[in-house]
């Protein structure tokens, strides 16, 4: 029913896409295209600022931090732990999400319940707050932040999804189906998985810029990454003590937090509009 | 019967006919214009909405406008009240009461909108904001009225009671949704009227309620219209509707007038040939059945021992802590059998049970208590008795945009039970496929295509289509052919007929419409609050009703001959009451 | 009649429904008030257990490094460290009800008394971010609906749509360098300047300062608090926005506001009589919502800028491992969201009929 074409048409998903695809590009290739080791420190040119400003060194383009590595090579380092976590996290919070969501949604009765409880529970709590626990207890490590996200991020996606399984359960063409001989796997797979599709990928999309955010918390409070890994909360983190002698660092930082966020509301607010009934009824019925 | 329905689609529209000027109804040539339409064209882009539209209502007229969707008839609404999208542009005139609506300045128009015109919707419930007392909604328009707020509590229990509502002050304290639709209807039409307006407008104010509700909001606003003497423009596909309780009639075809006059006849003797082929496929309440119908297949076949389907001693219970007992009933005791190549019709008022027993049959509901017996053999829950009852009875759903999966492509659907059965081949399916279609009287090139491309006529085909692919003997359809055009509703009726000369399916059609089982059922069966109340052969029990629900369907239902009046009066239910 | 069934539910009659369902109401906020509770106990134990995985030795960084292997157990014994983890939890649950939440291991005060100074804090700072949000949010939407269609309305989407691509931590982080660093306009360390000072009569330091008639004290706190709390509000606001111009749209929609058109209303009076309210109830439910992330915003945005609520409070907490004072926040924070759900739940069964009466079958 959806109209492909039509949706890799819309300038919001074009835009986001490509960003996300750029960032991602970036990360993969992070290892040639960093002109420096992001841990190699040297004492002698520490907290230089960006080339362009007086006192600025074309060797490092952004400038070093407090220990003397280049903040460029680290920010790009740090897209690809960016773009680990987000894939990952993402991957593992939609698959626990999705199957809860249609086996609450679709089964109903008792696992419905348990299943939402579960939901209630975890929502309950700043999810933030939550996640660093688990990081606590789990210790450092972009893996345990992958973890935690997810214990965490699940539930976003089987909140929403079972409401809409349930409504879609309560459709004629799954009774028809039922009438027709299919098993209820069937029938999931066939009848309700293809209609939240639209739904699915908006959230994971979404999905995506949160993982990277709650990252960069946890590592801003310096909870999570080893030493040597460098991610955009350790580099705000530690720039921030310098803030005043060269905010280079951290503005580059929170800026790429925030195209990497804007491309992802970019491509699922895209997603969203061009897939919604709802809205597509809207638009056709003024033609 | 067919090739009146092909006349109507190919009837080229080039001539308009229009029949004389009543001189009675209380001298209605001489009472001053409300509305007239002279020449108005109303086109978005290229494609026209409504062409050269010339139009009328005096003082005390009611001006019916009918025809198939897609004809127009609610742009004529619209555009009295500007209410039109962006796009649509407009030439001619429209005046209402002698100034063009079109050049009025916007504050002129307003002040005229809910005072000296006023509106009634088609969905009586979703009209009234859910958040805002019935009062409340309704002392804001008095305010916008000028009665000031000491009368107000006065007069709006007043103009409640004027429309037979029990229990005014009641009723002004709910919310809408805890009322029920012919409630609502009632409501929106005290507030319409409690201006006194001079034009009052319908648009398919019955069309969402039911029959015998349909029957009292007719008997509200024709009262009501007795007494203010207003003029109405009512808009309905409908036509006998129309036929009673209009004086003209315009029947409107792809927003062309094709013939206008007084309404008895426009509709008894119509001239056009679109309007012959209308009246031609409109089925009657006292007519014979269908051509195709007779004789019936049951005649040839050889007494089977037992009906295909039955069910015997069906109970419905559900537990509510609200009632006593703990329980409450919504069915006791129903025994029904269809026998093979039978049409069994099943008809009642919404709430009676009818729905439920579809269900039933079909599988998609248990019963309390009771059982279904399946060539009479009790049906019980294990896979194998599932799977010889989807064999032998299939389900029609009644709306055809809910019943098929947006998603999944016309030959996808209809083949669905061959994959369960193991037959995953597309080559086999899309074969089976083009059958199916063949069958129902659909394209092949429509095998691709995803339901939304569909009208909706073609999708009720898919939705038979899907269901015949099993070679069920029993069809249960609930509601299939009401909301169709009338023209769609006669192919839908012959095609059913069709099957059933061909391979004796036989078939169980729940409606609330009971020209369409005159037409369709060798047998009715009625039913009333969750029993079987009178059942026997169709003619019969339509021409000679033996219990009081069946008369009361009856009489709801507006009856074929015009000289006939209807509706009969204001005796309401008894059982309207207010909740508590 | 078929009418009535309608509105008691296909089930049957409905009598024994209260007037607008007033009983109803009591019983659904009471059922509300239990299941809190259990949730609450729930998430508490659920933290009580994660915890207890931690690597960490809470002892070992406690004692002076020639503690003996005997005195350390007596410590564990003390703390209760050395029983099962039930048996923990059921003591520390005790313990709770009373009030006693234990001693911070790296304060060495009881904890009650921490939360005590800093919970205030975090509560003056929620409360002006979510009144603040709210009406960013509500002006926002409502603009950008009486603008629509038109080029404003793409300006207000667009700026939206940037501003909730920002979390809230960075918008702390943005309006320091911004405003505090670059154009020096705004403190953003502290709760106030080292100048000036407040008694502590009620612990909450504006209303202390408005109670010691010192309105300079009271306006220097405020200019302290102005960016963490703007960056908490741009945490909520674009949200809102969003979901109450969406709301508008989808009530413009409804056949009742055409209706009210047809009845003569100008577009003001539909506006105002009819949109409103109904939009307002699913911004409102989003907000309950939203309540966790909220809170969760202050962890972040209280260490950037040196306040001293329980969200700062919780980060050394965590860093330090510091198990009870863990512990009690977390149940601080549970219980700070339940209330703000059921907060929320009372105001949309007071605006939505519906919720008070339909059933819920």
């Amino acid at each position: 029913m959806t109209d492909w074409t039509e949706v890799l048409r819309d300038w919001r998903v074009g835009l986001g896409g490509l960003l996300l695809l750029v960032l991602m590009g970036v990360a993969l290739a992070a290892p040639w295209l960093a002109p420096h080791d992001p841990n190699a420190q040297d004492l002698l040119w520490v907290l230089l600022p960006p080339s362009w400003a007086p006192g600025g060194d074309p060797a490092y383009l952004l400038g070093t931090d407090t220990l003397g590595r280049d903040v460029l090579s680290r920010l790009i380092w740090a897209t690809r732990s960016a773009a680990y976590v987000a894939v990952l996290s993402t991957i593992g919070a939609a698959v626990l999400g999705i199957t809860l969501a249609l086996i609450a949604g679709y089964a109903g009765g008792v696992l419905d319940w348990i299943i939402m409880r579960a939901v209630e529970l975890l929502l309950s709590f700043p999810a933030v707050v939550f996640a660093l626990v688990l990081i606590a207890a789990l210790g450092p490590g972009l893996e345990n932040v992958i973890i935690a996200v997810i214990a965490v991020d699940w539930t976003r996606f089987a909140r929403v999804l079972r409401s809409e399984v349930r409504q879609i359960k309560g459709r004629d063409y799954v009774a028809a189906a039922r009438l027709m001989g299919a098993t209820p796997l069937q029938v999931v797979l066939q009848d309700v998985l293809p209609n939240i599709m639209p739904s699915i990928l908006m959230l994971v999309s979404l999905e995506m810029g949160g993982a990277v955010v709650a990252e960069t918390i946890i590592s801003f409070v310096s909870a999570s990454a080893e030493a040597d890994v460098p991610t955009w909360g350790v580099i705000i983190a530690d720039g921030l003590s310098d803030i005043y002698a060269t905010p280079a660092p951290v503005i580059a930082a929170v800026s790429s937090i925030v195209v990497f966020v804007l491309a992802t509301i970019l491509f699922s607010d895209g997603l969203r509009r061009r897939t919604d009934p709802r809205q597509i009824e809207r638009r056709g019925a003024a033609a | 019967m067919n090739s009146f329905v092909r006349r109507i689609e190919e009837t080229d529209v080039t001539e308009t006919v229009i029949g004389s000027r009543p001189q009675a109804d209380g001298g209605t040539a001489q009472a001053p214009m409300l509305f007239e339409a002279a020449d108005f064209s109303v086109r978005t882009g290229q494609t026209p909405i409504l062409e050269r539209v010339t139009l009328s209502i005096r003082k005390g007229e009611v001006l019916g406008i009918v025809g198939e969707s897609g004809a127009g008839k609610s742009t004529l609404g619209k555009c009295i009240a500007r209410a039109l999208p962006r796009q649509f542009t407009t030439a001619g005139r429209l005046d209402v009461f002698g100034e063009d609506i079109g050049q009025m300045p916007a504050s002129r128009h307003r002040a005229l909108m809910g005072d000296r015109i006023a509106f009634v919707p088609q969905e009586p419930t979703s009209a009234l904001n859910p958040v805002r007392r019935i009062g409340s909604l309704f002392g804001e328009h008095l305010t916008r009225l000028g009665v000031p707020k000491a009368e107000q509590q006065a007069r709006m229990v007043a103009a409640l009671s004027e429309v037979m509502l029990p229990d005014p002050e009641a009723v002004l304290n709910r919310y809408a949704f805890q009322l029920s639709g012919g409630m609502n209807q009632r409501i929106m039409i005290a507030m319409a009227f409690a201006s006194r307006p001079d034009l009052v407008i319908s648009d398919e104010a019955t069309t969402a309620l039911d029959m015998i509700t349909q029957e009292r909001t007719i008997v509200t606003l024709n009262d009501m219209r007795a007494r203010y003497g207003c003029g109405v423009l009512f808009i309905t596909h409908d036509l006998r509707l129309a036929g009673h309780f209009c004086d003209r009639v315009a029947v409107l075809r792809n927003g062309v007038v094709v013939e206008e006059g007084p309404a008895a006849q426009v509709l008894e003797a119509p001239q056009h040939p679109y309007s012959q082929g209308l009246k031609a496929a409109t089925p009657r309440l006292d007519g014979p059945p269908h051509p195709l119908a007779a004789p019936s297949p049951k005649l040839r076949i050889p007494a089977q021992p037992a009906p295909i389907m039955a069910a015997r001693g069906l109970a419905v219970r559900y537990g509510d802590p609200k009632s006593a007992g703990g329980q409450v009933e919504i069915m006791r005791d129903v025994d029904l059998q269809v026998e093979v190549a039978e049409f069994v019709g099943l008809i009642g008022r919404s709430g009676s049970g009818k729905s439920t027993i579809a269900r039933i049959l079909a599988g998609l509901q248990q019963p309390t208590e009771g059982d279904i017996l399946l060539d009479g053999r009790v049906l019980g829950n294990s896979a194998s008795d599932w799977q010889d009852r989807i064999a032998s009875a299939q389900m029609v759903f009644q709306d055809p945009s809910s019943a098929l999966n947006p998603r999944r492509r016309v030959w996808d659907i209809v083949t669905q039970a061959m994959v369960a059965r193991g037959e995953r081949l597309k080559s086999d399916r899309r074969r089976r496929a083009a059958e199916l279609l063949a069958d129902v009287g659909l394209d092949e090139r429509l095998l691709d295509a995803y339901p939304r491309q569909m009208s909706g006529g073609q999708r009720q085909r898919v939705n038979i289509a899907r269901a015949l692919c099993v070679m069920p003997r029993l069809l249960i359809a609930d509601e299939i052919v009401s909301g169709l055009d009338v023209s769609v509703q006669a192919q839908v009726i012959y095609l059913l007929l069709e099957l059933r000369q061909r391979h004796d399916i036989a078939l169980l059609m729940v409606s609330h419409d009971l020209s369409v089982l005159r037409q369709l059922c060798d047998r009715v069966v009625v039913m009333d609050q969750g029993a079987i109340v009178e059942a026997g052969p169709t003619q019969q029990v339509l021409d000679a009703p033996q219990h009081e629900a069946t008369r009361a369907l009856i009489a709801a239902a507006p009856p074929d001959d015009l000289s006939k009046t209807w509706p009969r009066g204001t005796e309401w239910d008894s059982n309207d009451k207010t909740p508590e | 009649m078929a009418e009535l069934g309608l509105i008691g539910g296909a089930k049957g009659r409905a009598g024994g429904l209260r007037r607008n369902g007033g009983a109803r109401t009591l019983k659904r906020l009471a059922r509300r008030f239990a299941t809190s509770i259990v949730t609450l106990l729930a998430i508490t134990l659920l933290v009580f257990v994660v915890l207890r995985t931690l690597p960490a030795d809470p002892v070992a960084m406690l004692m002076p490094g020639n503690a003996t292997e005997a005195d350390m157990e007596r410590v564990r014994a003390l703390l209760g460290l050395d029983r099962s983890v039930l048996a923990q939890y059921a003591i520390w649950l005790g313990d709770a009800l009373k009030g006693d939440f234990g001693r911070s291991i790296q304060h060495n005060t009881p904890v009650r008394v921490l939360i005590a100074d800093a919970l205030p804090v975090t509560l003056q700072i929620v409360t002006l971010s979510v009144g603040l949000g709210i009406f960013l949010g509500f002006s926002g939407g409502l603009l950008a609906f009486t603008w629509r269609g038109t080029p404003v309305e793409a300006g207000i989407e667009m700026g939206n749509g940037l501003a909730m691509a920002v979390p809230d931590f960075l918008w702390g982080i943005i309006l320091i360098l911004a405003v505090g660093v670059g154009l020096q306009w705004l403190p953003f360390i502290g709760l106030q300047s080292p100048s000036v000072t407040v008694p502590d009569i009620t612990g909450f330091v504006l209303i202390d300062a408005l109670l010691a008639g010192d309105p300079s004290a009271f306006l220097d706190v405020l200019r302290h608090l102005a960016l963490p709390v703007f960056a908490i509000a741009m945490g909520l606001a674009p949200t809102v926005m969003r979901v109450f111009r969406s709301g508008l749209m989808e009530a413009y929609t409804e056949d009742y506001i055409a209706s009210a058109r047809l009845r003569g209303q100008s577009e003001r009076q539909v506006l105002l009589r009819h949109g409103l309210k109904n939009a307002v109830i699913p911004t409102i439910t989003l907000i309950g919502v939203q309540a966790s992330m909220l809170f969760g915003g202050t962890l972040l945005i209280e260490t950037i800028f040196g306040l001293p609520g329980i969200g700062a409070m919780m980060v050394t907490a965590i860093g330090g491992h510091d198990l009870p004072a863990i512990q009690a926040l977390t149940f601080c924070y549970a219980v700070l969201v339940l209330a703000t759900t059921i907060a929320v739940d009372v105001i949309c069964l007071a605006l939505d009929p519906r919720l008070r009466i339909k059933d819920q079958s």
